[in-house]
């Protein structure tokens, strides 16, 4: 009771009357899981009650999320026709976190008619489930299967849970404040004036966007299941070193996990996933790119952004059916297919980023033929530089088990110092006034 | 209490003498290098017009004054030594504790306080004088007033220091023996042919001037009065007319409290004349030495 008041405190901080939305998903959702559990021997009436569940939940983001986009598109196609046909767009926000919740929820209406999980019966745990405060505004998007068994677990304080919980939370802040703030500041002024930089400066506007992005999502995650797991709650883990990735598959099984794996479980697999006829196999990917594209938010650039992934993973696809697998010594081999996934994923950020599609493909017409002077931003450069690379040695030293540890050295002063110098660091050098997390606007 | 809460306490504690030591040790060194900076950083530039700055006539303002105004004209015409301490991207608030800090080193003969049209109506935090919150009075209370509650945080050496620390120390690491303040301030600005960012930003202002802005107005109109100092309030030219309520608000202002304002955005040689500009609000060079000139004039009515 006192962690779902408290996760609906915390939800009403933004804007109090959008936790009646969340409280009529979860009310709805409940309702329609008990129903599916109840007919479970009419298949029809179980399916129609997992149809209703998922209208409700699915119409409650097209109309906060999408509905102005689609308008607005339906209006352009209908102007190039010659035909105008307004109609008004809502005058709303975004709810906070709603493609979140509402994924959460979906994801447990489903998993209840497959039979995969038993509904849920005390209508306060899942409430709970799907407000819970630390992953509710942006992931991980939790499955039910981890999170509901959780709180019925009495949790008592556990020190080396909340040690390991301050710790994530830590090196999170760190991404945040030093990294992804920090570089922002020139990813922001070289992107939001394209026009005015050549393909040098723009080359490295899109190499710090490609931190950026991992750092504020990365360090958010990293934050929000060190705050569960102070509490003893054990969130998923929903990055891992994706820049290490070794092919653009390998990078979603790094990358935002938590969506990343909903997508295959509840969109890839039941489109029939790759044990249909090849071509089938090739159109079920792209097709799941593409939506989760549309998942990030309703403008022409995520859907691209979501096309290039799917484009770039059935060309992974093809390559590995038609190609042969030349045999190279593993580390050479290893070093070229990160380079070239990492780049690969930094071109498709590019969409991801440009405020529209046309200044996506100005951007990537300059950087390939226009170059010149760098824009030169020395505050943020002296700051920025160093944290990557302290960035990057951890990651390098995590994904190739190095036994270097600094925050979780077995050496007592080790570890102390190693945390009193990163809290020193964050204070001193990091953007302590900067903005909000990109993917609360998911 | 539980074993575990013990424990944790403990760990807490010990990370946090840590870095209160630190804190203090790191204000200590940032104190002591911060008075040293002899660059043109913009840090230094601070540093420099808080603490050394000591000719008859100084010009105060942002990015505006600091480009716009060439001081050895002024001081070729005037016969009286001029510093011009604008700087990039401050607004009002920063310009009074600055006039406030040299009045109380020492009496000038007079001020120049360029204002861009919008300063009276949003305090916007002195965050370029957090190194001095303790050393000032005024700039503690700007600070304040901007940070609400959150100035508990000014009592953190860190966070006083905060990105200031880097560039304290790029700046004496890379600076070159012959990289050293320049005597006047000015900064030039070249022309630029990309016409593309001289576009206008529209400007859609509804507003009322904000009271703890005109109250450090006052203070410092009081304190020059009161010192014999003489202090003028100007806009200087801008690409495009600025919205005439606002500027009306200030010169109701400056009749109020009883001190010359000189209006200077409209003059008709600078609006649409992008060849003297580099960016829509900024003048280059030829720009600035045509506009010195004209202020000039200005300044002998006003003297």
């Amino acid at each position: 009771m006192f962690l779902l008041t408290a996760s609906y405190y915390f939800y009403m901080n933004w804007e109090p009357v959008y936790a009646v939305l969340i409280f009529g998903s979860t009310a709805i959702t409940y309702l329609c899981g008990r129903l599916v559990e109840k007919y479970k021997d009419n298949h029809r009436r179980q399916k129609l009650f997992l149809v209703a569940s998922l209208i409700v939940n699915f119409s409650i983001l097209f109309i906060f999320k999408y509905y102005n986009f689609i308008n607005e598109t339906i209006f352009t196609a209908l102007d190039y026709a010659g035909l105008r046909w307004p109609i008004p767009n809502f005058d709303i926000l975004l709810p906070v976190g709603i493609s979140f919740y509402t994924f959460q929820a979906v994801g447990y209406s489903i998993d209840v008619y497959r039979g995969d999980i038993k509904v849920e019966k005390n209508f306060g745990i899942y409430a709970l489930f799907v407000s819970f405060f630390p992953q509710l505004v942006a992931g991980p998007i939790e499955r039910a299967k981890n999170l509901l068994a959780q709180f019925y677990v009495k949790h008592t304080f556990n020190y080396d849970a909340a040690v390991a919980g301050l710790r994530l939370m830590l090196w999170g802040y760190f991404m945040k404040l030093c990294i992804a703030d920090r570089v922002a500041m020139y990813v922001d002024a070289v992107y939001n004036n394209a026009g005015q930089h050549n393909g040098t400066t723009l080359s490295l506007a899109t190499l710090f966007f490609t931190f950026q992005i991992y750092c504020d999502f990365g360090g958010y995650s990293l934050i929000a299941i060190g705050t569960a797991k102070i509490m003893g709650f054990n969130l998923m883990v929903n990055f891992r070193r994706p820049y290490f990735a070794r092919s653009i598959s390998d990078f979603w099984k790094r990358w935002h996990i938590s969506l990343s794996s909903w997508f295959k479980d509840y969109v890839y697999i039941p489109l029939g996933g790759n044990r249909v006829s090849f071509g089938r196999h090739l159109f079920n990917l792209f097709l799941t790119f593409l939506i989760s594209g549309v998942w990030h938010g309703a403008n022409w650039t995520f859907v691209a952004w979501g096309g290039v992934h799917g484009a770039f993973l059935v060309i992974g696809v093809l390559k590995n059916k038609y190609l042969p697998n030349i045999k190279v010594n593993s580390i050479f081999q290893n070093g070229i297919n990160i380079i070239v996934t990492f780049c690969l994923v930094a071109f498709a950020w590019i969409f991801f980023r440009a405020n529209n599609v046309g200044d996506a493909f100005e951007v990537i017409r300059k950087i390939f033929t226009e170059h010149g002077g760098l824009f030169w931003d020395m505050p943020t450069f002296t700051l920025a530089f160093p944290a990557l690379l302290l960035l990057l040695f951890k990651d390098f030293k995590d994904e190739f088990l190095l036994p270097v540890n600094f925050l979780s050295s077995k050496y007592y002063l080790i570890r102390y110092l190693s945390a009193i110098a990163l809290v020193t660091i964050i204070i001193l050098f990091g953007v302590l006034d900067g903005g909000q997390f990109i993917y609360f606007q998911f | 209490m539980n074993v575990n809460l013990t424990k944790i306490v403990r760990t807490l504690v010990l990370v946090g003498i840590g870095v209160i030591a630190i804190d203090f040790a790191v204000g200590k060194i940032l104190d002591a290098m911060i008075v040293k900076l002899n660059d043109c950083g913009q840090t230094s530039l601070t540093n420099y017009a808080y603490h050394r700055v000591e000719t008859p006539i100084v010009i105060i303002g942002s990015s505006r004054a600091n480009h716009h105004y060439v001081p050895k004209m002024i001081e070729d015409s005037v016969g009286l030594k001029t510093y011009n301490a604008g700087r990039d991207g401050q607004t009002l608030l920063y310009c009074s504790c600055i006039l406030n800090a040299i009045m109380d080193r020492y009496t000038p003969k007079m001020l120049i306080w360029e204002i861009v049209p919008s300063d009276l109506f949003e305090a916007e935090t002195p965050i370029a004088l957090k190194p001095y919150y303790h050393q000032d009075s005024l700039i503690k209370s700007s600070i304040d007033h901007g940070l609400g509650w959150g100035c508990v945080l000014m009592y953190s050496n860190l966070y006083r220091y905060n990105t200031t620390a880097s560039k304290i120390l790029s700046r004496i690491i890379l600076s070159s023996p012959t990289d050293t303040i320049k005597t006047d301030g000015y900064l030039p600005l070249s022309v630029v042919k990309n016409t593309r960012s001289l576009c206008h930003r529209p400007d859609t202002f509804e507003g009322k001037v904000d009271p703890f802005l005109l109250s450090q107005i006052k203070y410092i109109v009081a304190r020059a009065k009161q010192n014999n100092i003489k202090i003028v309030l100007v806009i200087s030219p801008t690409l495009k007319p600025c919205a005439l309520k606002q500027i009306e608000l200030i010169e109701n202002v400056c009749q109020n409290i009883g001190i010359p304002f000189l209006d200077n955005s409209q003059l008709p040689i600078f609006v649409n004349n992008p060849s003297l500009f580099t960016d829509f609000v900024h003048l280059n060079h030829l720009g600035a030495e045509q506009y010195t000139q004209i202020f000039i004039e200005q300044l002998h009515n006003v003297i």
